[in-house]
């Protein structure tokens, strides 16, 4: 007989489970910076309010659904407990034909206890047999049919709004901003100002961003977390995500589309400014690089040009033109190197020349062989870049 | 009635007749259904643990933050081969396997309509997975996840062998699964016993048939983009290659066009084996049973119509993919009704507590879950947030770990008795379940929110400081723990097939359904003698024939000539499509080894095509083309 001690055995361990999940969410639920649930934009608001209704309603049918399947879980051991009590009113089931031929009292595999006679479990009155089938009648037909179905029409209803509300259309007053998927680190290109950066993006507070992305190789896909949604960057096509931040700061993305080695390192970074700050970065981004003046800087600027750096970078103002890599016209302005994923100080800069991959596996940008005057001027150099 | 008193004789002939040449060549030759069956459950349980500890080794990477185990490359190696790994090297063959092997007896045949066509389609599965594995030893395992997507899959980005591997085995898994598809739906069609008429059939094998269909429609899209992927990998030419007019988003349609399907696929016969466990454990039939074939139907046809629920990020109009949130909310009200008719079956209580069962109510505590997330994912604006985020992987894996994998390990302790005879240790698979619902659980919960808090799927690494620390490494104790549970599980199982342990009895769950009726394990001919099913749980109805008993001279003559083959022909009973009246007699092979020849044969050629020797694949299609005339040059066996 499998007794309710057997039961217990697996019930008591899986009790913790919903507990300790819990505690962990609460205690997690405040320490992620860029998360969905902290929206920066009427957008992302839009979206976290879309999230919390299907939440809400989620776990309350869920917990229905339990509540439903517990109760004959229940029932089943009130019921064992009786039949322990007094001997069970069972019918034999019919035996088959060809029969047991190994025989059930002779098996005895251990643990595997089914010693009690086989018997169809159907109500034993009418009236119980009734009851029991206007219960399952409704089961099926409230919880299985009309439940799920009020529900998810409210949810249509909701998510058609909110993707209304938070459509990639034209509004007026937007700065637009082509963002460029690259394998693996994002172009940016202010067509307005004609300003090329890379990886950080800055645009000003409370005004409708929208940004018009490209890739150049694969698939990629941009996400800001606390803006907007994700859309991808697909080759030969044209995508746009529009948000309107409304709080400053710096905030986290990352490519979401799976795109090759280094993937998991192609974080963009997004800076929502006030809007003179921001006017006064594009003016500063939109000029040339300034000339050198310390002499191991414009010897720097040598190595640069002829150690191969220009082929992939460009520095407007010089003769570096190239366009594989990053623009690095002000690249001593940014925070972040090699995809916001380090801080764009000498130590990291000088490791990410000599050893990129040792920053990003799997980096484009090959290793560079020089002396080490060279690359203190080449550093040099690149710090002016300001 | 007839009296066992007959010779047996016709018992030694019928196991002479439908068992297994001697030796080793019978060995390989063999094309039963059981044979075959087993095979495809065993190897593919092999699979799921491989799979799994691919899955640790990923979930020790991502354990702490900057974590440096495995590296970029072969994290990426990781997932690509989890992901293949268990979608076609384990689910899809494993519940093949349960189908190929529970279904004729669910139906009471005594085999496929087409065995030799089972045995091609078990040796085409071993071969591409030998092939896919092989990867392994070339060094160049495929690393561009399981979808594939173009244009990094093409050789531009993917210049090694890594994809033409991943390319070419999976198409030969594709060929494997459509062979089996088209056999199952056969066997459905016209291999039942008499009396069991549609209404009749045990909701596992409606649910094998609902699969079959469904792979019959979505395996040749990705068959076909496979194709034209290859064609642009090896040949030049420019499908998927934007540049040249090509468009990367032809991929994605035709290969989520299999892809969702393919997640129903893995479902709804899972849900089959969950439903056959339940009506056993509760001793009733299944609540509103018609509904519950209506709906696996129903979500058989509706998850055609979602495949755009997958790419609601591409950029496709909003009006469009809001069209594809309803249809996807639509798949809600079937699966619905199926979890609402397992409460109500169960409702009456009186439940016997097998550990298959407890995989059953874990089944309904995790999938609800799954969808209702489902549901969630389906809402655009909500997508554009989750989508390619550890959300979804949650979500996921609460549909096809509850959805899927439990009913698996629930039906291989419910049908290990049938498969081989021995019955899994109760103790042993309480504790091995106990494990993996709550290292499942505590793995994959916590994986929800982590989406919430940005972290993309696929990534190998991450850095200090963006909140995701604690989950991730509750998520990788969480694995551990199902891990532990796995290894009981697996060695409960060895255990049970030591020499001597206990032998099962022909039923030794008081079960419902025709496959109860003969011995465990089946024996090579099934049934011994004449079957009438009059209701859909014929052990229990009192009146049905459950083929037992050795023909009697009363018999009709045909009856006579299928039990009493003196003739040595492997006969089977055809019926009719609706009401299995009995229609014409089938005789089918016993040995071939054609069909492994012909597997051998695509390997060559699917070979020649990886290493780019014209030689080698001309050889392979030449014998390609020799294997199959000869397998169907009549009298050749």
């Amino acid at each position: 007989m499998t007794s309710p001690t057997i039961r217990r055995r697996w019930v008591r361990p899986a009790l913790p489970v919903p507990a300790v999940l819990m505690a962990a969410m609460t205690s997690a639920c405040t320490s992620a910076p860029d998360r969905t649930t902290a929206p920066a934009s009427p957008q992302a608001s839009d979206i976290d309010g879309l999230w919390t209704l299907s939440l809400w309603l989620g776990t309350a049918v869920w917990l229905a659904v339990m509540a439903l399947l517990a109760v004959p879980l229940l029932r089943s051991r009130r019921q064992r407990r009786q039949d322990a009590d007094a001997s069970p009113e069972t019918h034999e089931r019919p035996t088959s034909s060809n029969g047991d031929e190994h025989g059930r009292s002779g098996w005895a595999a251990p643990g595997a206890v089914i010693d009690e006679p086989i018997a169809a479990a159907e109500p034993d009155t009418r009236a119980a047999a009734q009851a029991d089938e206007r219960v399952r009648s409704r089961l099926l037909w409230i919880g299985g049919i009309i439940g799920p179905a009020v529900i998810l029409l409210l949810l249509l209803v909701a998510s058609g709004r909110v993707g209304a509300s938070t459509a990639h259309i034209e509004r007026p007053g937007e700065l637009v901003i082509d963002v460029t998927g690259h394998m693996f680190w994002w172009e940016v290109h202010y067509p307005d100002h004609d300003v090329t950066t890379a990886n950080e993006i800055h645009v000003p507070v409370d005004r409708p961003v929208r940004l018009r992305l490209h890739s150049e190789d694969v698939i990629h896909s941009f996400w800001i977390p606390r803006m907007h949604g994700k859309i991808d960057t697909i080759p030969g096509q044209e995508n746009w995500l529009s948000f309107e931040p409304t709080e400053t700061g710096t905030f986290r993305g990352a490519c979401a589309e799976f795109c090759g080695i280094a993937h998991a390192q192609m974080v963009a970074w997004l800076e929502v400014q006030p809007e003179e700050d921001f006017d006064a970065w594009i003016e500063q981004q939109a000029a040339d690089a300034a000339p050198p003046e310390a002499d191991s800087a414009q010897l720097g600027e040598r190595v640069f040009i002829e150690a191969g750096c220009a082929a992939c970078h460009a520095v407007r103002g010089t003769e570096a033109i190239g366009g594989v890599g990053p623009d690095l016209t002000h690249l001593a302005s940014r925070q972040t190197l090699a995809s916001g994923i380090v801080p764009n100080d000498r130590e990291h800069l000088e490791e990410l020349i000599i050893d990129p991959w040792a920053v990003k596996p799997g980096i484009r940008m090959p290793p560079t062989q020089l002396s080490s005057e060279e690359i203190e001027a080449l550093l040099d150099y690149l710090e002016t870049l300001e | 009635m007839t009296t066992p008193t007959s010779p047996p004789t016709d018992v030694e002939l019928l196991d002479h007749v439908w068992g297994p040449r001697p030796g080793f060549i019978g060995w390989l030759g063999q094309c039963n259904h059981k044979a075959v069956g087993r095979r495809f459950i065993f190897t593919s349980f092999f699979f799921l643990l491989l799979g799994g500890l691919l899955a640790l080794v990923m979930r020790t990477q991502l354990a702490f933050p900057d974590n440096d185990v495995v590296g970029p490359q072969g994290f990426n190696e990781l997932f690509t081969m989890h992901g293949t790994i268990m979608m076609f090297l384990f689910v899809v063959p494993m519940l093949e396997g349960f189908t190929i092997y529970v279904a004729p007896l669910q139906l009471g045949a005594r085999d496929m309509p087409m065995p030799r066509l089972n045995a091609f389609g078990y040796w085409t599965y071993v071969a591409g997975g030998i092939f896919l594995l092989s990867s392994a030893v070339a060094g160049q395992v495929p690393d561009s996840g399981w979808f594939a997507y173009v244009p990094l899959t093409r050789a531009e980005f993917s210049p090694g062998l890594n994809l033409d591997f991943w390319l070419l085995g999976v198409t030969m898994l594709e060929i494997s699964g459509i062979v089996a598809a088209i056999e199952v739906v056969t066997l459905v069609a016209r291999f039942r016993a008499p009396g069991m008429s549609l209404g009749r059939i045990p909701i596992f094998v409606w649910s094998s048939f609902v699969a079959s269909v469904m792979i019959l429609f979505a395996f040749p899209p990705l068959v076909a983009g496979t194709v034209l992927l290859e064609l642009d990998r090896k040949l030049g030419t420019v499908f998927y290659d934007a540049l040249a007019g090509g468009d990367p988003l032809l991929w994605q349609h035709l290969f989520w066009w299999f892809g969702h399907p393919e997640v129903y696929i893995q479902l709804i016969p899972a849900l089959g084996m969950a439903a056959a466990i339940v009506t056993t454990a509760c001793r009733r039939r299944m609540a509103g049973r018609t509904a519950v074939v209506a709906s696996l139907v129903a979500i058989g046809i509706l998850s055609f119509g979602l495949w755009v629920h997958h790419m609601y990020a591409t950029g496709i109009p909003l009006l469009a993919t809001s069209l594809f949130t309803a249809a996807s909310f639509m798949i809600a009200i079937p699966s619905g009704v199926i979890v609402m008719s397992f409460i109500g079956t169960m409702w009456w209580g009186r439940i016997r507590w097998t550990t298959s069962m407890l995989y059953v109510v874990a089944f309904v505590f995790v999938f609800v879950a799954g969808g209702i997330t489902g549901v969630m994912v389906a809402m655009v604006p909500f997508d554009w947030q989750a989508h390619d985020t550890y959300f979804v992987v949650a979500h996921f894996h609460y549909v096809l770990v509850g959805g899927s994998l439990f009913p698996i390990l629930g039906g291989l302790h419910f049908w290990m008795p049938k498969l081989t005879g021995r019955i899994l240790n109760e103790r042993a698979g309480r504790w091995a379940f106990a494990l993996n619902f709550v290292g499942f659980n505590l793995a994959f919960f916590p994986q929800h929110t982590l989406g919430l808090f940005g972290m993309p799927r696929r990534v190998w690494t991450y850095e200090e400081g963006l909140g995701w620390e604690g989950l991730n490494l509750l998520s990788t104790a969480g694995s551990y723990i199902m891990g532990v549970g796995m290894l009981i599980f697996t060695i409960n199982m060895l255990v049970a097939h030591r020499p001597g342990a206990p032998l099962a009895p022909a039923d030794p769950w008081g079960a419902e359904s025709l496959e109860w009726a003969t011995d465990s394990p089946a024996p090579n001919y099934n049934f011994r003698g004449s079957m009438s099913v009059e209701s859909p749980e014929p052990l229990w109805d009192g009146r049905s024939e459950l083929g037992g008993s050795d023909p009697s001279d009363d018999d009709p003559e045909w009856r006579q000539q299928l039990d009493r083959p003196t003739t040595g022909l492997r006969q089977g009973l055809a019926t009719t499509l609706l009401d299995a009246e009995p229609d014409h007699i089938i005789t089918l092979p016993g040995h071939s080894l054609w069909p492994l020849w012909l597997s051998i044969a695509i390997s060559v050629t699917m070979t020649g095509v990886l290493i780019d020797s014209i030689g080698l694949t001309v050889v392979g299609v030449g014998a390609i083309a020799a294997a199959a005339a000869t397998w169907l040059w009549p009298g050749v066996e």
